[in-house]
């Protein structure tokens, strides 16, 4: 089984990208063996977060055994009060926060604490991506800032998503010593032995796998796992064991 | 079977890395690696003719595995690198030199640079470029006969990920080739470069230890391209590359 934290729909403005309606995203996953993803519609992301949601549900609806929502909101933009309704009786989803392309700071709005609230009440994890894809073309997040919003959010599980390597991975390092409730999301790790070190330091249970279907080749994200040399247990953990928990324990 | 084309040893405090010609070996033989390009890292950020020393020794066991780059961070040393360089080519069978672009300080296009590049293009070993395609353009028009391979084909910080970028220079310079190393597994990246400029054109990289190889090799291996196409991506280009040396 393997559960995928970490996919999209829609169009991907940068550069022309094959493959990225909901069909072809099913065909990727059915190739690279991935059952389910959480999906996030593009238009969420960069022009419409409650027009995004919207259609996020409805590809959940078409493709209800290969999809989860992945649901967003911007403090500054409609869809505030849509996403608060749905999470009064949520779908088994997550919420996904993306300071970077809606233009904010996590840790100055009212709203986004709001929404972290309700998150924490309801046992919804709250995936904040650190780039959008593996990219040095693509700015990243100030990962600094986040500690105090997650320490102020302990009942909030935070999933620390797209982080790569050096710089970037001390500090979503220093997030997992020292916040219980994080886990990291392994769409952009690609260092050498990586997953085997992280493991052996913090143990399976805080690690998410994530391809970032599709825009990166998806059959990346379950091969690093696959590969890693640690336990079959483990493995199994970080393909879908540990999401699965957390997804099981939503209200 | 394949061919590496770009793999570091030694130490780095900035990578945080320290490895040495027995790990490597063993990871290639965990990845099916058949033969590895190699550059030394205190060559790289420290000191051009200690590193280039201490690449020699370290990889003297492994030389049916190892084929060592000449490594410089900089031009700017002079006459006194150069005819090091050249000996090391002639002398110890040195088959490649490595620059990298440390821009703003300094860029591989440096009028420094060039005495390098022409003698790299007179030996006719390839040139491993960690660099911008703009900067692999410009060294193509002032070096022409030059075999220059753009490292991470534009997918590092100082090309600011661009790819798209490194494939036009490719197109634009018969003599530009894409190395495939990096952290970016962009959906459609590979299929992109081999429609635009052909897998003759392409070769395969890891940058071990830094980065995976396993998934260095799925980044070709699990593209939509044909099995004769990575062929050439994974040993056959850079394999026809190493052999104008000999003939040369």
């Amino acid at each position: 089984m393997i559960l995928d934290v970490n996919g999209y729909f829609g169009t991907w403005p940068y550069w022309p990208m094959k493959g990225t309606d909901p069909q072809s995203v099913v065909e990727k996953m059915d190739r690279t063996g991935i059952d389910r993803v959480f999906i996030n519609s593009l238009r969420s992301v960069f022009t419409d977060p409650l027009h995004g949601n919207r259609e996020t549900l409805e590809v959940v609806e078409t493709f209800p055994d290969r999809f989860y929502p992945a649901l967003t909101f911007s403090p500054y933009s409609p869809g505030y009060e849509a996403l608060r309704s749905i999470l009064k009786n949520p779908p088994k989803c997550i919420v996904k926060l993306f300071p970077l392309n809606h233009s904010y700071q996590i840790h100055e709005e009212p709203k986004v604490e709001e929404i972290l609230r309700i998150c924490g009440e309801k046992k919804i994890p709250v995936f904040i991506p650190y780039r959008l894809i593996m990219s040095w073309r693509l700015p990243t997040m100030n990962y600094g800032s986040l500690g105090g919003v997650i320490g102020k959010f302990p009942d909030t599980h935070f999933i620390l998503g797209s982080i790569n390597y050096l710089f970037e991975l001390q500090t979503a390092r220093f997030l997992l010593r020292t916040y219980s409730n994080t886990s990291l999301e392994t769409s952009a790790m690609m260092a050498y032995r990586e997953v085997e070190r992280l493991v052996d330091e913090f143990g399976a249970g805080r690690f998410i796998h994530g391809s970032c279907v599709p825009l990166q080749n998806p059959a990346i994200g379950p091969l690093k796992i696959k590969a890693a040399e640690i336990p079959d247990e483990d493995k199994e953990k970080i393909m879908s064991g540990n999401l699965s928990n957390l997804i099981g324990t939503m209200v | 079977m394949i061919t590496d084309c770009h793999v570091h040893i030694g130490k780095s405090t900035w990578i945080q890395i320290d490895v040495a010609a027995k790990e490597l070996i063993a990871a290639a033989d965990k990845s099916g690696i058949d033969r590895m390009m190699v550059t030394d890292l205190t060559a790289l950020i420290y000191d051009i003719e200690e590193g280039n020393r201490l690449i020699r020794e370290a990889i003297a066991d492994y030389r049916d595995r190892m084929i060592p780059y000449y490594t410089i961070v900089t031009g700017r040393h002079g006459k006194k690198v150069l005819e090091d360089f050249e000996r090391y080519v002639t002398d110890h069978g040195f088959r490649g030199l490595k620059i990298y672009s440390v821009p703003p300080l300094q860029l591989i296009d440096d009028p420094y640079m060039i005495p390098f590049i022409e003698k790299a293009a007179e030996f006719q070993i390839p040139i491993l470029a960690h660099s911008t395609g703009e900067e692999c353009e410009s060294l193509s028009r002032q070096v022409p006969e030059c075999i220059l391979i753009n490292a991470h084909m534009g997918c590092c910080p100082q090309a600011h990920g661009d790819w798209h970028r490194s494939v036009a220079a490719a197109k634009a310079y018969p003599n530009i080739y894409l190395d495939t190393t990096s952290s970016s597994f962009d959906n459609d990246m590979i299929e992109f470069a081999v429609a635009e400029v052909g897998a003759e054109r392409i070769l395969y990289g890891s940058d071990l230890p830094l980065l995976d190889p396993t998934l260095q090799i799925a980044k070709v291996t699990e593209s939509e391209i044909t099995q004769e196409q990575k062929d050439l991506i994974l040993h056959g280009n850079i394999d026809r590359i190493l052999k104008r040396r000999d003939s040369a």
